[in-house]
């Protein structure tokens, strides 16, 4: 076990931390993790056998040791959460690098908000018709019927950024995630339904 | 051109998500949690605490292996060698113990490493040296 040059400062910000602060981090990273490989790829490059343990487990070791053993600067402006995403962006940017061309990516600081919005990597046409295909009409069968869910949707594909999309339906950015968790919640029902 | 047009609505639909997720209160998440227990969850916070156990350990024996060397260099130059490197704004909060150890006998060497304002210079060093 080897500490690293930010072991003190790191410390006493995680000694200021709760069990709580700790379970809204790590569920807003798994989260993240689970949306971030839905965008960047369809195939592989994250997979279990691939990475050798569960993704989440796997990023989230990472993110974690890189913190607690102070070898990454957890930076005063972020809080635990943001600290923890901006690390798992950078090694599944990594991962991806390796699995595609074996090239290793230089550490880019960059607005996490923008860091949302990236297009995935080039596939194989067979992937991409049948995979995408059938995400798409997942996502048009949980939002038919619902008014607000097909605005939000419309919106989505034209690209409109959460604000942006409150502006739209009038509404506060609240109930905009209150939306989001409404789609992601039908969707999971018609994968039930489907399997 | 359709494939295109499929990967950047996913691709937005996705970053939608995480945007959203990325911005969603403390209260949200966790009453989230109460509803819906996480195992994963617990069990990674679980695994934290283990790792915290065990790096609270070491940091412990490496600042104990840092006392060591500085009470050689102590035995060496003397106390008074330390009061040196100390910006003498910051000289105040030790002046206790340099009063109480000007003279160092071999059985001070024992007490020092017990005194608490001994510990806490030794702290203040460490950080010195380290930033």
């Amino acid at each position: 076990m080897e500490i690293g040059q930010y072991f003190k400062p790191n410390q006493k910000k995680i000694a200021k931390l709760n069990d709580n602060d700790w379970r809204i981090a790590l569920k807003k990273c798994k989260e993240h993790i689970r949306y971030r490989l839905f965008q960047k790829t369809l195939y592989g490059a994250h997979t279990s056998s691939n990475l050798g343990k569960d993704p989440f487990q796997y990023y989230m070791d990472i993110a974690c040791d890189k913190i607690l053993f102070g070898d990454w600067e957890w930076q005063d402006k972020f809080g635990l959460a943001e600290q923890l995403i901006r690390i798992i962006n950078s090694y599944i940017s990594k991962e991806v690098d390796k699995y595609t061309t074996n090239k290793e990516e230089s550490i880019k600081y960059v607005d996490i908000e923008d860091e949302f919005y990236q297009t995935p990597y080039e596939e194989s046409d067979n992937i991409q018709e049948n995979e995408y295909s059938s995400r798409l009409n997942t996502i048009d069968m949980a939002v038919r019927g619902d008014i607000e869910l097909e605005i939000l949707w419309e919106a989505i594909k034209e690209g409109k950024k959460r604000v942006e999309i409150a502006e739209l339906l009038e509404v506060d950015s609240r109930r905009i995630d209150k939306l989001r968790e409404k789609l992601a919640f039908k969707v999971k029902q018609i994968k039930k339904l489907e399997k | 051109m359709k494939n295109h047009k499929q990967r950047e609505n996913l691709s937005n639909l996705y970053g939608f998500f995480m945007e959203s997720n990325f911005h969603r209160s403390d209260e949200d998440v966790l009453s989230q949690l109460e509803e819906q227990p996480d195992i994963q969850i617990e069990d990674f916070l679980s695994q934290i605490k283990k790792k915290q156990v065990r790096l609270k350990a070491l940091k412990n024996k490496l600042f104990f292996e840092y006392v060591n060397d500085k009470l050689t260099e102590i035995r060496q130059k003397g106390l008074e060698e330390l009061r040196k490197i100390i910006p003498s704004n910051e000289q105040i909060e030790f002046a206790p113990l340099f009063s109480k150890y000007q003279e160092l006998s071999e059985s001070d060497y024992h007490d020092i490493v017990e005194d608490q304002d001994f510990l806490k210079l030794m702290e203040y060093l460490q950080d010195k040296e380290e930033e």
